[in-house]
């Protein structure tokens, strides 16, 4: 497997900090949380696998491609639209909650029209990059945030403030029943390679998936669950987790670094967090916006040799992004991710579908 | 030109100088001794007189017959056989002399040679690499670079520029090494030149790049050998042009302006520790203005306590925001940085120590900047000398403003923001089709998964 698609599955996985799935989590931590990530994770690697293996028989294309190639356009417009869909609201969900994080933790002061704008300068130029450069931009701020990383759970997991008694109280909680809403939520964390619907395109060497990859991903995103649902336990204790509204942070908070010149590390983690969520915002809505490029092109924004659909529908982007931030609060933004996480087996089944045509299609 | 005792100028001769002006060093000169009759026509400032005299008109006497000085001429290796009159006419002016004997044309090239001296390394200074520079003549330019590189496949070719300077540019490579996409984009650049006068080697480079506002350089001038040399190897293409002491390097990744010669002549610890080094101000010199900005004005709780205090004792009396403070500060070191480079050296000293150690206690005592802030500025301002190439110095100069701006208007997130924002911008520019910003691992073969479009 190329490199970079490991780096678009480990962002999708590290990006959860900044989307609700980590109170969806602890929300139901005595309910079934443990059971529904375990059978999340299995479902999780099972789609990761199916869908690798798909788009390896296919190196160098992408879905909208394939779909031209092999589909009749009835299937592929509402099938792209419908992907396009599901692609910015989860950059929306990503933008709107780490925005509410900065509004909270960073600059309660600051407008709140202030901080998007802050996030969607930067989201509006990286989502127009060709995506190329997408990936080395992914690829580059990856592996500076390793330090920080290795950082994080370094401290994390040493920190003396981390009662293990209290997880593994909650471990006692294994034998509920698995929810749904968690079982979708741990689904979610998996999604990362979904994004080969588009990025496929630049990985034209055959690849082959081999059992030490799948390892090395499902260890990745077990250690995020674990850290994005234990950590919050283990630092803040058992009983009141799901009173938290912003779990993870604000129990990362009880962290301090003794002799730093920052000392509540939770800043450092916020700093990590804040730029990979940028960076899954971008990745996100670039997916959508190729996907809907690939439908229409407005002929009557051609000004000299350059069409400006691609700045209108980054623009729209940008402007709905901004709208539903301004307009969500903190609960609505938690029940409306829920829902999105509800229909996630929908798609999961459009995904399928669209591949059988695929194949189909190709085998003819 | 020609005087009545002279003999008949030839035709084509004649066609030719009747099209040059009559400046006072288009020089006509014919040679007679009995029946044997010679013509020359040259520029006198462009000619070296000396091989003039030693080669042409020195054995038209010894031999004493014109058939066999034709024959002498024709056998000359500088000889080349003339091309179309206009052509004719640049050559002229870049040192060609025209000869007419037994009847046959020739055009023989005895130029003048500019300035073939190397000076000392100036721009990129190393201790232990070669102290001389290119010199500011294309063809000992060439033999610098042949004698540090004795390859059979290193390729020169050498064009003319179609501009008003006509000027010779040589285009250099490893055959090799080199990636043949870009060489053929080099080329068409090359080709479709369309400026009207190129004069340096900084200007070409310039006008190379098709984008017309970037802040980053999207080629490397440098006038060491030894950098040139190890180009060569990693597979680029050189471009040398005549009188500038300064080769283009192309094409470039942002990694490259990180290499300072200087490493390649230590052992792997110390250079990798000078490679931090350069890393290190080279993010110093970036973020840390914005970071004071963020860190005074917006998020004061980030930091340490302790340290938060110290810094905000420290802006007590500053009668204006941090941002004020940052911007004035830093546009008077950029200033001082600017004058000193102008400045002769025997002033420079003055002008440094007037502008850093004078104005620098001045403004904190008279609390207009705080003491963390004019030490924040010296470290930036050393930090920027630090970063091997100077053009990358130049850039990171502008990127900090812009950082400063949005750390102004968002506070940390912005910071954030503007960091990726400068990636982005990076990630997003190509040198000559080749991506500009990503990180080449060692093995060749996972670099292939992502093609370029």
């Amino acid at each position: 497997m190329s490199r970079f698609l490991y780096y678009l599955i480990f962002t999708s996985m590290m990006a959860i900090i900044t989307t609700p799935v980590p109170r969806i989590l602890l929300v139901q931590s005595a309910d079934g949380a443990i059971g529904s990530m375990l059978i999340g994770t299995a479902a999780g690697m099972l789609f990761m696998y199916i869908t690798v293996k798909f788009f390896i028989q296919f190196p160098g294309r992408d879905l909208i491609e394939l779909l031209q190639a092999y589909t009749a356009s009835w299937v592929r417009i509402p099938v792209t639209i419908y992907f396009a869909f599901i692609w910015f609201v989860a950059g929306a969900i990503t933008l709107v909650m780490t925005v509410f994080l900065l509004i909270t933790f960073l600059t309660p002061e600051m407008s709140i029209y202030t901080i998007t704008l802050s996030i969607l300068v930067t989201v509006f130029f990286g989502v127009l990059l060709k995506s190329k450069s997408v990936l080395f931009t992914l690829e580059i701020v990856f592996i500076l945030m390793v330090p920080i990383g290795v950082i994080m759970f370094f401290k994390l997991y040493s920190s003396s403030e981390l009662d293990w008694d209290q997880v593994s109280l909650s471990i006692m909680h294994i034998n509920q029943m698995p929810k749904y809403s968690s079982l979708v939520a741990t689904f979610f964390t998996f999604l990362g390679c979904s994004n080969l619907i588009i990025f496929n395109r630049y990985f034209k060497e055959k690849q082959k998936i081999s059992i030490l990859s799948l390892v090395a991903i499902g260890i990745f995103g077990v250690l995020m669950l674990v850290t994005s649902y234990f950590i919050p336990i283990g630092l803040s204790g058992f009983d009141q987790i799901d009173q938290f509204i912003f779990p993870w942070t604000s129990s990362a908070d009880a962290v301090r670094m003794k002799f730093g010149i920052v000392e509540r590390v939770v800043f450092i983690f916020m700093f990590l967090f804040v730029t990979i969520a940028f960076v899954s915002i971008i990745i996100h809505w670039h997916v959508s916006y190729k996907l809907i490029l690939s439908i229409y092109r407005l002929k009557s924004l051609q000004v000299k040799q350059q069409n400006l659909t691609p700045f209108l529908v980054v623009l729209v982007f940008s402007i709905i992004g901004l709208w539903v931030t301004v307009q969500l609060t903190q609960y609505e933004l938690y029940q409306y991710t829920k829902y999105y996480y509800y229909s996630l087996p929908i798609f999961v089944a459009v995904f399928f579908f669209t591949m059988l045509a695929i194949k189909r299609g190709a085998s003819q | 030109m020609t005087e009545s005792k002279k003999p008949e100028m030839p035709p084509f001769m004649k066609l030719i100088s009747e099209a040059l002006p009559s400046s006072f060093d288009v020089l006509h000169v014919p040679l007679t001794l009995d029946d044997a009759h010679v013509h020359l026509l040259y520029m006198k400032t462009v000619v070296d007189g000396l091989t003039m005299q030693q080669s042409i008109i020195k054995p038209f006497y010894e031999l004493d017959d014109e058939q066999k000085y034709g024959a002498y001429i024709q056998g000359l290796p500088n000889r080349l056989d003339p091309p179309q009159p206009d052509e004719i006419l640049i050559m002229l002016t870049s040192g060609f002399v025209l000869v007419y004997a037994d009847s046959t044309y020739s055009i023989l090239e005895i130029r003048k040679l500019g300035n073939t001296l190397q000076g000392p390394t100036i721009a990129e200074t190393t201790i232990h690499g070669p102290q001389l520079s290119l010199s500011e003549d294309l063809e000992t330019n060439v033999s610098i670079v042949r004698q540090h590189y004795h390859q059979p496949n290193l390729y020169v070719e050498t064009q003319q520029l179609n501009d008003k300077s006509n000027m010779s540019i040589a285009l250099l490579y490893d055959e090799k090494e080199v990636n043949v996409d870009v060489l053929r984009r080099v080329k068409e650049k090359l080709d479709g030149l369309d400026e009207p006068l190129i004069q340096s080697a900084g200007e070409l480079a310039v006008r190379l790049t098709s984008r017309r506002f970037t802040l980053f350089p999207t080629s490397i001038i440098t006038e060491r050998p030894d950098r040139i040399v190890y180009n060569l190897t990693g597979g680029k293409i050189i471009l040398l042009v005549d009188n500038s002491p300064y080769a283009i390097v192309l094409p470039v990744i942002f990694f490259d302006f990180m290499v300072s010669m200087e490493e390649n002549y230590h052992t792997y610890l110390i250079s990798l520790y000078n490679t931090l080094l350069g890393w290190f101000g080279l993010l110093n010199c970036l973020l840390l203005p914005s970071m004071y900005v963020a860190f005074t004005a917006y998020s004061p709780e980030v930091l340490r306590t302790e340290l938060t205090l110290t810094m905000a004792g420290s802006r007590i009396g500053v009668p204006y925001p941090s941002f004020m403070e940052v911007i004035i500060m830093l546009f008077f070191v950029e200033l001082l940085t600017e004058a000193s480079v102008r400045l002769p050296r025997s002033i420079n000293a003055a002008a440094t120590t007037v502008g850093g150690l004078i104005l620098g206690t001045a403004a904190t005592e008279a609390s207009l900047a705080s003491n963390v802030l004019i030490m924040i500025i010296a470290i930036v301002a050393i930090s920027t000398f630090v970063i091997p190439m100077n053009e990358l110095g130049f850039a990171v100069r502008i990127g900090r403003l812009f950082l400063i701006l949005l750390t102004t208007l968002f506070g940390l997130v912005g910071l954030i923001s503007g960091s990726l924002l400068l990636i982005i911008h990076l990630t997003n520019q190509d040198s000559f089709g080749e991506p500009y910003l990503r990180i080449g691992w060692r093995s060749k073969r996972s670099e292939k998964m992502v093609n370029s479009e």
